[in-house]
C-alpha cells in the first residue's frame, strides 16, 4: 500500500483538568492521501478539532497529546524537535480556522501577515518578491482589489473577505495538507458556498490534501472523497462519501444524517435522542449505546472494534461484526 | 489622523474651562480673608478698602471669575498672597524640578514595569513571576511615605535623602515613585499579555511557524502594550503634576511641594493655580495617551478620523 500522506495513528490526546482526565482523543487513526479531501463529522465535543490540534501542535495547557504515532509524508511529526516540526507548519501543513474574525492580528495589515508566512519559511526571498507572491495568492483566492486591501487591517475587511485572507495565507506556501476546522461555521451560506467552492478550486488545481473539519454533512457531500465519522474521542465509521451516503452504517451517523433537516418534509426534525456524554464519565461498552435504538445488551459491557463491513468501509458497531450485519430495520 | 487629533485638542478647552471655574468657586466659598493671611490682623481700614478696591475683592464672584479667567488665558494665574510673587513664575521655577524626578522615574517604571511583566507572562507561575509580582505589590500596595521613610533610613549616610542640588538626590525619591509605577506597570503588562495570547490570532501565529519568541514579540506584545500605553500616559501626568508626599518627604521644591505650601498658608491664588496647572497637565497626558493610542491601534484610527 503507498504511504499516506498524513498518517493518524492511535492517537491519545488527554486534557488533564482538575476534575480527572478527559480524553478528548481516545485512540484515533485517520489517514489522509495526497490530494485527497478527507472529512471529519462529528458533534461539537467530539474531539475533531483536538485532533487537528494536536497534529499542529497548537493543543493548549493542558492539553497533552500523550500516546499514538503521526507520520507526514513519511516522517514522525511526534517524534520531531519543535524546531523542525515549525519547518513543516505553515508551509508543508497549514490550518485555517474556524473563526475568521479573530483569526488575524488587528494591528497588523493582513498583506503582512500573508507576506510573514513567505518570508520565514523562504529564507532567500526579498520583501518585495514575498509582497508578489502574496499579491498573486490575494488574487489567488479571489480577493477583489488585491493592491488595496494588502495593505488594510482585518478590521476593515468582511467576515468572507477575512476567511480568504487565511486561505491564502495558508496556501501561499504551497502546502501538501490543508486543515480546515470547520470553515465556513461562522459564515452566512451565500459565502458559504463561495468560500468552500474556492476550496475544491484550489485543491483540484494545486493538488492539496485537505482534511476538513465539520459537522455539516452537506459540507461532506460536497467537497470530501472520504469521510471519518467521530463520536466521543473515537472515531465510529470511515469509509468513502459515496458509500457512507448510499449504505450508512454506524446508527450514530445514521442519527446525524437523518437530523439534517429536509426542505419537502413536513415532519417534525428528528433528532438523537439523549446527550453527548461527559467526557469526564464515559459509558462502559460502546460510547454511543445510551442513545442508540439498536442497542443491545452486549453493548452496554463490551467497546466494539472497527469492522469491515464492506471493503474500505470500517463501522464500530456490533451490528458489523460478521460483514455486512444484520439488516437494521 | 489630523482631523482627529484636533477634535481631541478641541474637546478639551471645555473640560479646562469647566475645571477653572469648578475650582474658582470652591476657593471662593472657603472661609477666611485674603487680605488678613496677607498682612495680619492689624491692618488699617482704609488701607484694606483701597486694596480690596485693587484686586477685585469687592465684585461679585462670577465677576471675578470673569477677570481671573481673562488673566489666566495671557498666562496670569495672579499673585501669591504670601510669597507675593506671580504664581505662574512660581509654579514655572518648582516644575522643571518636578519635571525631572517625573522623567527619571517614569523611565525607571518602564525599564523594569514592562520587561518583568512580559517575563512574569511567559514564565508564568514560575520562580521569576512570582519574585516579580512579589515586588510589583509591595510597589503598588505600600504607600510612598513608608516606602520613602523606609529608603531615607536605610540610605542615610550613603545618598542624599533630602533637599535638590544635585542629580544623586534625584535617586530616592524617583526609586520610590519609579517602584509605584513599575509595579503598576509590570502587572498590567503581565495581564494583558497572558490575556492576548488566548486569543485567536496567537493560534494563527503559532500555526504559521513561527517560534515562540517571534510570536511574543511580533504578535502579542503590540497588541497587549495597548492598555499599558494609556497607563503609562497617565502615571507620566500624574508624575509631572506634582508628587505630593514624595516631594514633602523628600524637600523637592517642585509644584507638589508648592501645593502644599500653598495650603499650610491658605494662599488662595497659589493653590488655585497649581490645582489648574495639575489639571491641564492630566488632560494633556489623556490626549497624549489617545493620540499614542490611535497610533498604535489602526482600529481607533479609523473610527475617529478619515
Amino acid at each position: 500500500m503507498e504511504e499516506a500522506l498524513l498518517r493518524i495513528q492511535d492517537l491519545h490526546t488527554t486534557f488533564y483538568t482538575r476534575d480527572g482526565l478527559v480524553r478528548a482523543v481516545d485512540g484515533v487513526t485517520i489517514a489522509i492521501n495526497a490530494g485527497e479531501s478527507v472529512g471529519i463529522v462529528g458533534e461539537s465535543g467530539c474531539g475533531k478539532s483536538m485532533t487537528a490540534m494536536s497534529v499542529m501542535g497548537l493543543l493548549k495547557k493542558p492539553g497533552k497529546v500523550d500516546g499514538g504515532k503521526i507520520f507526514f509524508d513519511g516522517r514522525e511529526l511526534t517524534a520531531m524537535p519543535p524546531g523542525e516540526k515549525r519547518r513543516l507548519m505553515g508551509n508543508k501543513i497549514s490550518m485555517i480556522f474556524q473563526e475568521p474574525m479573530t483569526s488575524l492580528n488587528p494591528v497588523i495589515t493582513v498583506g503582512k501577515q500573508v507576506r510573514e508566512a513567505l518570508l520565514l519559511h523562504n529564507r532567500h526571498m526579498s520583501r518585495a518578491q514575498a509582497k508578489e507572491r502574496a499579491l498573486q495568492a490575494f488574487e489567488l483566492v479571489g480577493i477583489p482589489d488585491a493592491k488595496k486591501r494588502y495593505g488594510e487591517y482585518p478590521h476593515q475587511l468582511s467576515g468572507g473577505l477575512r476567511q480568504r485572507v487565511m486561505i491564502a495565507m495558508a496556501m501561499v506556501c504551497g502546502p501538501g495538507l490543508l486543515i480546515a476546522d470547520e470553515p465556513t461555521t461562522a459564515l452566512d451560506v451565500t459565502i458559504e458556498a463561495q468560500i468552500l467552492h474556492l476550496m475544491k478550486d484550489l485543491q483540484e488545481e494545486k493538488g492539496t490534501a485537505v482534511m476538513m473539519i465539520t459537522h455539516n454533512l452537506g459540507v461532506v457531500a460536497q467537497f470530501c472523497h472520504r469521510l471519518y465519522v467521530m463520536y466521543a474521542g473515537k472515531v465510529m465509521e470511515s469509509g468513502t462519501v459515496k458509500e457512507i451516503f448510499a449504505d450508512v452504517g454506524h446508527p450514530y451517523t445514521e442519527g446525524l444524517m437523518r437530523s439534517v433537516p429536509d426542505m419537502e418534509s413536513k415532519e417534525r426534525l428528528y433528532n438523537i435522542r439523549g446527550m453527548v456524554p461527559s467526557m469526564l464519565h464515559l459509558p462502559k461498552g460502546c460510547r454511543f449505546c445510551p442513545r442508540c435504538q439498536y442497542s443491545m445488551a452486549r453493548c452496554f459491557e463490551e467497546e466494539p472494534e472497527m469492522y469491515e463491513a464492506s471493503p474500505g468501509h470500517f463501522v464500530r458497531c456490533f451490528l458489523y461484526e460478521q460483514g455486512k450485519g444484520e439488516e437494521m430495520p | 489622523m489630523l482631523k482627529y487629533i484636533t477634535k481631541r485638542i478641541l474637546v478639551t478647552i471645555p473640560v479646562l474651562i469647566g475645571v477653572v471655574f469648578l475650582i474658582f468657586v470652591m476657593l471662593s466659598v472657603v472661609p477666611g480673608d485674603p487680605l488678613t493671611v496677607m498682612m495680619g490682623e492689624k491692618v488699617k481700614v482704609d488701607v484694606i478698602e483701597r486694596l480690596s478696591e485693587a484686586m477685585h475683592l469687592n465684585d461679585p464672584w462670577y465677576v471675578r471669575f470673569g477677570w481671573y479667567l481673562w488673566d489666566a488665558l495671557h498666562g496670569d494665574l495672579g499673585t501669591s498672597y504670601k510669597l507675593m510673587r506671580s504664581v505662574s513664575s512660581l509654579i514655572a521655577n518648582a516644575f522643571p524640578k518636578t519635571l525631572m524626578l517625573a522623567v527619571t522615574a517614569a523611565a525607571l517604571s518602564w525599564i523594569i514595569g514592562i520587561p518583568a511583566g512580559i517575563i512574569s507572562a511567559i514564565k508564568k507561575n514560575s520562580l521569576a513571576d512570582h519574585l516579580f509580582m512579589g515586588f510589583a505589590l509591595c510597589g503598588v500596595s505600600v504607600p510612598a511615605f513608608s516606602v520613602g521613610m523606609v529608603l531615607q533610613n536605610m540610605f542615610n549616610g550613603i545618598l542624599p535623602v533630602s533637599g535638590f542640588s544635585s542629580p544623586k538626590h534625584l535617586i530616592l525619591p524617583a526609586l520610590v515613585l519609579g517602584w509605584n509605577a513599575a509595579g503598576t506597570i509590570a502587572r498590567l503588562t503581565r495581564s494583558s499579555l497572558l490575556e492576548v495570547l488566548e486569543d485567536d490570532y496567537i493560534r494563527t501565529a503559532r500555526a504559521k511557524g513561527l517560534a515562540p519568541v517571534s510570536v511574543i514579540l511580533g504578535h502579542a506584545l503590540k497588541n497587549s502594550l495597548l492598555p499599558v500605553i494609556t497607563m503609562m500616559a497617565i502615571q507620566v501626568s500624574s508624575l509631572l503634576s506634582g508628587a505630593v508626599i514624595t516631594e514633602t518627604l523628600f524637600s523637592i521644591p517642585g509644584v507638589g511641594r508648592l501645593a502644599v505650601d500653598a495650603i499650610n498658608s491658605r494662599d488662595m491664588p497659589l493653590l488655585q493655580g497649581t490645582v489648574i496647572f495639575t489639571t491641564a497637565v492630566i488632560i494633556g497626558g489623556n490626549l497624549a495617551a489617545d493620540i499614542l493610542y490611535s497610533v498604535v491601534d489602526p482600529r481607533i484610527r479609523v473610527e475617529g478620523g478619515k
